[in-house]
């Protein structure tokens, strides 16, 4: 009878612990994930909008540097680099895009960039709600941040032109889970809404941000000058998208407003070309622009700097074109080979680089693009920020910054624009200014009918840019210009200057056709 | 004899069956015997019957060999003999004819659950891609439940192990997501599963069983190895002691210089060589005067030695009847000649059983285990780990003397320490409020802590040296209440009803901290300011560079079930189990699953009065998938991932976490629901031949449904594909087990049993997300209809030597073929080889496996065979196509490109390929072609022991006549292997079918063991 009623008792417990523990579970089975944040915990404060807004610039670079794509598209293909082994590489400086390798599938394929679309397309139809829950967050900020973000989708649009031409054009981020299949649209109104937005962003975006005594997300000018995107930097954008498509009077007012407001987003020349402290502006070394040492303002350039941690062993020219003695590599995977570097680098006292016969036993280089001339192949050092861009390359992960343009780029994009425009002596006046900076022998008016001006315009850039990515686009523009390389023309006129779309593409999306010269 | 056994193991069995009864009732009880001398297992059942009340005699109405007044007449305890069970066994579970017979197992040196499975029950495959001591193997029961093409894929096939009805937390795969390599998960990479000791283990059981498995829930949804071990036992104190030593010897091989390499290579480039080619021929190929490379290769002297291993055990048990205990503890090291793997592992183990009321029962389980790896030095294993790739370009010398300096220097110099600490433990509580209704509650842990200590020195790395500590934790504890109500109806029919409820919770962790280039040599460890008043407090000293990883995931599940038992006399047993299950990582609405299970036994050999055993059983259960990954229960997400393909861990821009949408993972949408796993099994157990010959055949069908797969998206809005539910596979095959005692044991006479299992298994894709007939994975395809572990390949038909055999306009993604190019089968007849000519080719695992086990016993010396075999299926020799691939492997200095000192070996069958161009754009040596496809069959004899118990002998019996047993034997392992596959291994596979030649091989191992029990 005890033991009965001790037992009816414990059931009771019994059942009683069983229904508390049915009652507390549903609140024990809400675990959140800390790996990830969801769709209620953003968009909340100005924080989210901060970690959104720099995710843009993220995905960029992710874009921009998977596989090196950027060196891939603009450099390597029918640019003056040699592969030293690697067999992909040769074809693909070959124009052999469609080749069994996965570099060059993984190079035809856009979802990287589409990534970059659709993140800037959701930040500007989701930033807004933060202004209901954050005050911190002003319409000021907003203003600006939006601005950005539509900066970076009309780029990532043009650059994907420049790569596969007719691209769709999908303007909002749907992010519903629905995934319609849309069809490539023509190029040129891809550029067309490329080319509205960045004008309406223009508008917005500032020279500076943050400065004294408005900060801009916690941070001062200084901080900010070296990576978003400013007026300036749209303005260079609409420059190229208007030179892309040969509206070069378009290009002549976008660069005008360039050359005459660089000033106030702190854009420096790069006139030293190996500057020996932070006090010059420079082009390479520790100090130099490549380099998050580079203290200037900066007009379209994505860090990957080593004291945040973002230094990588890819990702990099430098991945590509070092070697011993810079790290420890005994050979590239690409260079320049002696016969184009003469064939380039014809003047003595070109500090970029020149052989200073005057001694002709013993003669001396000016080895701050190629180093060790003198063997067998030479080491393309004009980029080359080994972690910080100090000496030390036994632990070979780069930092160097992804520099799309600067000021002496665009000068020569404004030199070739007065060219084709025929104001020579302006022309020949923005293009000496890139070579008295390099010590070389200015261009006389009275070159023009041995060395044609145009020519001679994007032979400079050939000099000055090897290695960022524009030799490619520049023989593009060039040939439509003044069709000079048979290979090139035939490539324009059959379509094939554009890149495969990648198998994987097309088999996700039955809209698209692969472009026709690569059927 | 047969006396003596019952009496000393089958006793408490048949004492629960009285138990939980208690009235006049027929019981039925299968009792499993493990035998010395029937080293095999046999299976009998006997009916007790048991009057009302006061005569406690039961009575048994079958020919068994009992002898019932042995077994009964020790009944003065003060307490009942039910009462006394309760706390004789850890088990909460009866054995069926799917445990192990752990006689002939427990005389081999085997270090993980895998191993002691191998060839020993229906159904049970063993994935086992290296033979080094404590790396991870997969379990898999009757089949794929999903894809498998990763290692981190193994997590959703796993069969889960149950020790003392704790089930074991298995390692979070999210570890992978930051690394660029998944040849090694980040840590020690300690499989937890070699943790528990087989000398400690009383039973395994594999339960496949549906309505047992409903019973268990989620967790179990893969089949469960149910593992018991020794525990207290109430009586005279009893010790036992086991100990074995022994060595794995060196294989054989055939290593060659760069002489052998030279010549090799020279047969493409004579062929196919340009001029440009030849200048840029490998330095240390390039000049036969270099001793290191063109010299002796006796680099296997020093890589392959043969090694010793050990293990010391003591078990101690006794207690009166009210209170028990049992205590384990042991000390094993297992190695391989290769490499100088090992593993240590030291194992104790407590259980305390206490009875303070006949109605009151409280036991608890402790067992603590440490695990220390000493892994392999492998160059790939190393530069993964570090996500950095030095130049490849000069390989390991094959000389002794160089190898000799580099593994001094390693030795000295390296720090690589792999530990894994693990806790598990339970207390039960077990009430028995009424006669008929008991009441369980158990608490339960499992955790397991992994630490690794890394230091590679400049010296071995270029001029950088690496560091990396890695701390993690799987901890994981159950809450589980159970209430039970058994009832006796009229007309013998027995009702049973339960309902319960299981709440765990789960935490997966680590934290990861990787350097490189630290200021010297002698700083092996990432050191940092401890004293908090520093302002670099907490930082690294030396200037070191530390980047950091750290995650956590979470895992909660609750568990409502009811199970309702219904017995018809001995005819028909009816159960049912309902059950409603809550995972934290489903989406809120979706989160509850209800799910029933129901079986029927028919029990033919009763209905019919038959004399050898025979019933069917037909069962059918739905068990809901776990998901281990709180991501999918999310919905839409924000992550911080904005690295690429060749760095995925880049979290920020310019110092600023950088959050967006995780296209590189996929689109997580709302409405991902549970996926499910739909068993149906009929199960026939026979005997014939008076019950010599037992067979056990039973057929399956598993449908795991609505799996969350990665769909593909249109790449136009960034994501690689986004997760919907939908992929189901079907497994369908049977599991066939006889034991047949050909002769019985008799004095003076050979006694034989044998045991034979084998499964027949095929599965394949049934359904996919939103209809899609495809679906690509990597370089993998599912297709429905098809089966889920396919090769998807090009067909090879040989070589194109002359221009003429070329079909005009056939290109290869637009490269037109050339003599020297491989002729590969132009399926779809549209002049172009691309990934539309693929087909399927094979599966990678097998169709047919199962063991073969022999024991001969004569005059007290038993002899054990062991045999396993896997039929019917594929691997692809990677190792193949990247020796012959090397100019693309060693240009672009890729990971393939690594050259490991052990592949200065004739490890590739060099005539079984054509020489093709290497240099071709078609890349005529790639891996996804049939020309590497191989078959991967075999046949084993895995282990050979022999035996002979001294206490048998009269002197022994005179001098010490406490010695219960003193067994010595002599084991051999892995004495041969029948196979046509060209590798070193057809079994050191990796776990997608894929053969990379890096799996240690399995040698010979030979033991000599003693176990005593005194």
């Amino acid at each position: 009878m005890m033991l009965k009623k001790i037992s009816i008792k414990y059931s009771l417990i019994a059942f009683a612990v069983l229904s508390l523990l049915h009652s507390s579970c549903n609140k024990a089975l809400d675990v959140a994930s800390v790996q990830v944040s969801s769709e209620e915990r953003h968009w909340q404060s100005i924080s989210d909008t901060k970690a959104a807004l720099l995710g843009l610039y993220g995905l960029l670079r992710s874009a921009m540097v998977d596989n090196n794509a950027h060196w891939m598209y603009g450099e390597l293909r029918s640019g003056d680099f040699a592969a030293y082994s690697r067999p992909e590489l040769t074809a693909l400086i070959h124009n052999d895009l469609n080749k069994s390798y996965t570099l060059l599938e993984n190079l035809s394929n856009w979802r990287r960039f589409y990534a970059v679309i659709n993140a800037t397309s959701l930040f500007i139809e989701r930033a807004p709600e933060v202004l209901q829950q954050d005050r911190r967050y002003t319409q000021q900020n907003l203003k600006l941040d939006i601005a950005q973000a539509r900066a970076i989708r009309a780029f990532t649009y043009f650059y994907m032109v420049r790569i596969w031409g007719d691209v769709p054009l999908i303007t909002s981020s749907f992010d519903n889970g629905k995934f319609p299949e849309f069809s490539r649209t023509d190029y040129r109104l891809v550029l067309k809404f490329a080319e509205d937005e960045l004008t309406e962003a223009v508008e917005d975006l500032p020279f500076r941000y943050g400065v004294d005594p408005q900060l801009y997300y916690g941070s001062m000018t200084g901080t900010w000058q070296k990576v978003l995107f400013n007026k300036i930097t749209a303005y260079a954008i609409l420059s190229h998208l208007a030179a892309y498509q040969g509206k070069y009077i378009d290009v002549a007012s976008y660069t005008e407003f360039i050359f005459d407001n660089y000033t106030q987003s702190s854009i420096q020349y790069t006139t030293d070309i190996k500057p020996s402290s932070a006090s010059e502006p420079g082009l390479t070394g520790y100090y130099g622009i490549f380099s998050n040492n580079y203290t200037r303002g900066q007009v379209l350039s994505l860090s990957s700097a080593y004291v945040y941690g973002e230094a990588t062993a890819s990702g990099h020219i430098e991945q590509l074109t070092l070697a011993s003695p810079f790290i420890n590599r005994t050979n590239p995977d690409i260079y320049v080979s002696k016969d184009t570097i003469n064939k380039l680098y014809t003047e003595e006292k070109d500090r970029r680089f020149g052989i200073d016969r005057t001694n002709p036993e013993k003669p001396l280089y000016r080895e701050n693009f190629f180093y060790n001339y003198t063997n067998e192949i030479p080491v393309f050092a004009k980029i080359n920020v080994v972690r910080d861009g100090g000496s030390d390359g036994n632990y070979a992960v780069f930092g160097s910054n992804l520099v799309f343009t600067r000021l002496e780029e665009l000068i020569l994009l404004r030199a070739e624009t007065m060219a084709v425009l025929r104001q020579y002596v302006s022309a020949i006046e923005y293009l000496n200014i890139v070579k008295t900076m390099r010590n070389t022998a200015p261009y006389q008016l009275s070159d023009m009918d041995t060395k044609p001006l145009i020519d001679e315009i994007f032979e400079e850039r050939r000099r000055e840019l090897i290695g960022e990515g524009w030799r490619f686009h520049d023989l593009i523009r060039l040939n439509r210009i003044k069709p000079m390389n048979a290979d090139i023309v035939s490539l324009l006129e059959q379509g094939g200057n554009y890149w495969p779309i990648s198998y994987q593409v097309l088999e996700n999306n039955k809209q698209l056709k692969q472009n026709d010269f690569w059927k | 004899m047969i006396i003596n056994l019952i009496k000393s193991n089958s006793l408490r069995i048949i004492h629960r069956c009285l138990m939980r009864e208690g009235w006049n009732v027929l019981v039925l009880c299968v009792l499993t015997i493990p035998s010395l001398t029937y080293a095999s297992r046999f299976s009998e059942t006997y009916a007790v019957k048991m009057s009302r009340e006061g005569d406690n005699k039961p009575t048994f109405t079958r020919r068994a060999k009992l002898d019932q007044t042995i077994i009964f007449q020790d009944t003065t305890a003060e307490i009942s003999d039910e009462a006394k069970a309760k706390i004789n066994n850890l088990n909460r579970l009866l054995l069926t004819a799917d445990s192990v017979d752990l006689t002939s197992v427990k005389n081999n040196p085997y270090l993980s659950v895998g191993d002691y499975l191998v060839g020993q029950s229906a159904g049970v495959y063993v994935q086992n891609p290296t033979a080094e001591p404590g790396t991870y193997q997969n379990i898999l029961l009757r089949g794929l439940s999903s894809p498998q093409f990763n290692n981190r894929d193994i997590t959703n096939n796993q069969a889960v192990v149950y020790v003392n009805g704790i089930p074991m937390g298995q390692e979070n795969n999210f570890a992978y997501d930051i690394q660029r390599y998944d040849y090694n998960r980040i840590g020690p990479a300690t499989d937890y599963l070699s943790s528990i000791d087989l000398s400690a283990i009383k039973s395994i059981e594999i339960i496949k069983d549906p309505i047992r498995l409903a019973e268990l829930g989620p967790l179990a949804s893969n089949g469960v190895i149910w593992i018991t071990t020794h525990g207290g036992r109430s009586g005279k104190r009893q010790i036992s002691v086991n100990g074995y030593y022994g060595f794995n010897t060196k294989p054989v091989v055939t290593p060659y210089n760069a002489q052998y390499e030279d010549l090799f290579r020279k047969n493409f480039y004579s062929k196919y060589g340009t001029i440009d080619d030849v200048l840029k021929y490998p330095g240390y190929l390039a000049d036969s005067t270099n001793l290191n490379y063109y010299g002796n290769a006796d680099w296997s002297d020093l890589y392959y030695s043969t090694s010793s291993l050990y293990s010391l055990d003591m078990m101690l048990n006794g207690g009166t009847d009210r209170a028990n205990f049992g205590f384990f503890g042991s000390h094993t090291r297992n190695a391989i000649s290769s490499d100088d793997a090992d593993l240590q592992r030291y194992n104790v183990l407590i259980n305390i059983n206490m009875l303070p009321f006949e109605w009151f029962k409280v036991s608890t389980y402790l067992n603590g285990r440490r695990l220390d790896r000493g892994r392999n030095r492998n160059l790939r294993d190393r530069y993964a780990e570090m996500a950095y790739l030095p130049d490849l370009s000069t390989p390991l010398s094959p000389n002794k003397e160089v190898y000799q300096k580099y593994i001094d220097h390693y030795k000295r110099e390296v720090v690589d320490d792999n530990v894994n600490t693990n806790f598990q433990g339970n207390l039960n509580l077990s009430l028995d409020i009424l006669k008929e209704l008991n009441f369980t509650t158990s608490f339960s842990v499992d955790y397991n802590e992994g630490v690794r200590d890394l230091f590679y020195p400049s010296t071995l790395m270029e001029t950088i040296n690496y560091m990396s500590t890695y701390y993690g934790y799987t901890q994981r504890f159950v809450f589980s209440n159970r209430l039970s109500y058994n009832k006796l109806l009229e007309n013998d029919h027995l009702f049973k009803a339960t309902i319960g409820s299981d709440y765990s919770e789960d935490v997966y962790r680590y934290n990861y901290a990787r350097a490189y280039d630290g200021p010297n040599d002698y700083i092996k460890l990432n050191v940092v300011e401890g004293n908090s008043d520093y302002a670099d407090y907490l930082q690294p000293k030396g200037g070191l560079r530390v980047l950091r990883w750290n995650n956590k995931e979470q895992f909660h599940l609750h568990s409502l079930y009811s199970k309702f038992d219904y017995a018809i006399k001995d005819l028909v047993d009816l159960e049912a189990v309902l059950r409603w299950d809550g995972s934290s990582t489903v989406q809120r609405d979706s989160r509850w699953l209800f799910t029933p299970g129901a079986s029927a036994r028919w029990h033919i050999d009763k209905n019919f009065g038959l004399a050898n055993l025979f019933n069917v059983k037909l069962a059918y259960s739905r068990i809901g998938k776990p998901v281990y990954n709180s991501r999918y229960a999310t919905g839409p997400q924000y992550a911080a991932n904005l690295g690429w393909t060749e760095d995925p861990t880049v979290s920020s821009y310019y110092g600023f976490a950088g959050i967006s949408r995780d296209y590189s993972f996929g689109w997580t949408g709302y409405n991902l629901k549970w996926a499910y796993s739909d068993k149906l099994e009929l199960a026939i157990n026979n005997s014939f031949l008076k019950n010599r010959l037992t067979t056990v055949v039973a057929f399956y069908q598993t449908d795991d449904k609505d799996q969350i797969v990665l769909a593909p998206v249109p790449s136009e809005f960034g994501y690689v594909g986004q997760y919907k539910n939908g992929l189901t596979v079907r497994n369908q095959g049977v599991d066939i087990s006889a034991n047949a005692i050909v002769s019985p044991a008799k004095e003076n006479a050979l006694g034989w049993t044998v045991g034979l299992n084998l499964n027949v298994n095929s599965n394949k894709v049934t359904a996919l997300p939103e209809g899609l007939q495809e679906l690509k994975i990597g370089a993998n395809k599912l297709k429905v209809g098809e089966a889920v572990d396919n090769f998807w390949l090009l067909e090879n038909q040989g070589i194109y030597t002359a221009s003429a055999q070329i079909p005009s306009g056939l290109t290869n993604n637009g490269v037109a073929f050339a003599v020297g190019d491989a002729n590969w089968v132009d399926q779809n007849k549209d002049k172009a080889i691309s990934e539309d000519d693929k087909v399927f080719k094979g599966r990678f695992t097998p169709k047919f496996f199962g063991g073969f086990n022999n024991t001969l016993t004569y005059k007290g010396v038993d002899l054990h065979l062991a045999f396993t075999y896997a039929l019917g299926h594929k691997a692809l020799n990677q190792r193949a196509s990247n020796r012959y691939d090397f100019i693309n492997n060693e240009s672009k200095n890729s990971i393939h490109g690594i050259r490991e000192i052990f592949q200065w070996q004739q490890d590739v069958d060099i005539s079984k390929y054509p020489y093709y161009n290497v240099w071709s754009g078609t890349a005529p040596y790639r891996l996804d072609q049939d020309l590497f496809l191989e078959d991967a069959s075999y046949l084993k004899l895995r282990s050979l022991s022999m035996g002979y118990d001294l206490s048998k002998l009269s002197s022994i019996v005179s001098l010490a006549p406490t010695v219960r047993r003193a067994y010595v034997y002599l084991t051999a392992n892995n004495l041969f292997t029948v196979t046509k596959f060209s590798g070193n291994d057809p079994e050191l596979v990796n776990f997608n079918g894929i053969y990379d030649g890096y799996g240690l091989p399995l040698t010979k191992t030979f033991t000599l063991g003693l176990k005593l029990d005194l």
